[in-house]
């Protein structure tokens, strides 16, 4: 209670840390679920907890003092709330990409080239259609929950020759 | 008379998760007028009050004047928090800002809310006109709020029992209220 809100903001934790933490998450919960989907599905569980403080904390920094705090309400600001803000502060720079979907009109997508938290993660053969950015996925989702828009997020990796980790999270509003 | 203040914490499932009544003196009731005997001894919203309570429940007769203090209708006090959270939800729809300052007012009662980015509201039921210190209340709220959230221990649907938030909102309550 005491601490200040601000006093870690500059702070970085180390990708080598990260990565051991992560792969030890993915690991546990590997020998606890059935199949890839209930792994994906905890993965995003997880993400929903940090996108949730994540909303909280990065507004409060920005908005905390302001004599008239301010509240995005549209879609378009909040997905580029997102793409920009929120990936900037969890992950150092902005997303690669905010697109429509052609097919469906109630369909987002963001799209990230080097996703930095699954970076020193490779899915083994027979668990092929795992996307460890289950994680990001369910960031995005809490943030968009939390700002009154709610909606399914998926992560998919969509591998190109020059970007082999390319990863695209599918935002599906309800 | 000391001013009541009734404070109510709802997250972004409607449950409430904190709440609490602050008394100042800084500002008497009869300085702001704003609870009018008249009103407050007007049948049909007592008659309304025992529809919605029971006449058996001695605890819903509202003071007249604010009177009697804040402990004798809490009951009340909820019902009335919780009825305004249809209102707060139009005026958020409609508006950017995160502090509503008086959103809806009942028998004398006046009602603010701060919505937190995360959909978390601050309710907050009060006699006495006072915009500028409360939105600075609902500011330290936040805060508190926002730390009490970064515990990982902490989930957002669980009620929030850290003598330590209390004890901030007790002192913001002191310093602004």
């Amino acid at each position: 209670m005491e601490l200040q809100v601000d006093q870690l903001k500059s702070q970085q934790v180390a990708l080598g840390s990260w990565a051991f933490l992560f792969s030890e998450i993915i690991n546990y919960n590997l020998k606890r679920v059935d199949g890839i989907a209930e792994l994906e599905s905890k993965l995003n569980w997880l993400g929903y907890r940090v996108g949730q403080r994540e909303l909280e904390l990065y507004k409060f920094r920005q908005e905390g003092t302001a004599k008239n705090p301010r509240q995005h309400t549209s879609l378009i600001e909040v997905l580029q709330f997102i793409h920009t803000h929120i990936w900037r502060s969890l992950f150092g720079k902005t997303a690669d990409s905010l697109e429509k979907s052609k097919e469906n009109a109630n369909e987002y997508m963001i799209s990230d080239n080097t996703p930095i938290l699954s970076r020193s993660i490779s899915i083994p053969k027979d668990l092929k259609n795992l996307s460890t950015e289950s994680f990001t996925s369910g960031i995005v989702e809490s943030v968009l929950d939390g700002l009154n828009f709610k909606s399914k997020v998926t992560a998919h990796s969509v591998p190109t020759e020059q970007y082999p980790q390319r990863t695209t999270i599918l935002i599906k509003l309800i | 008379m000391a001013a009541i203040y009734h404070l109510y914490l709802l997250n972004h499932e409607d449950t409430p998760i904190f709440k609490d009544t602050y008394t100042s003196t800084r500002f008497t009731t009869s300085a702001e007028p704003l609870s009018s005997p008249a009103n407050a001894a007007s049948p049909t919203f007592n008659d309304m009050i025992s529809a919605l309570v029971g006449t058996h429940n001695r605890r819903t007769s509202l003071p007249m004047n604010g009177e009697q203090g804040g402990e004798f209708h809490q009951d009340v006090m909820d019902l009335v928090a919780h009825a305004s959270l249809d209102v707060i939800e139009d005026v958020q729809s409609k508006s950017n800002n995160m502090y509503h300052k008086c959103v809806d007012k009942f028998n004398g009662w006046s009602i603010s809310a701060f919505v937190t980015p995360s959909s978390t509201r601050f309710v907050l039921l009060h006699q006495v006109k006072n915009d500028d210190n409360i939105r600075l209340f609902f500011q330290e709220c936040w805060e508190a709020y926002l730390k009490t959230l970064l515990n990982p221990f902490y989930t957002s649907t669980d009620a929030i029992r850290a003598p330590g938030f209390q004890d901030k909102l007790v002192k913001s309550a002191r310093k602004y209220l």
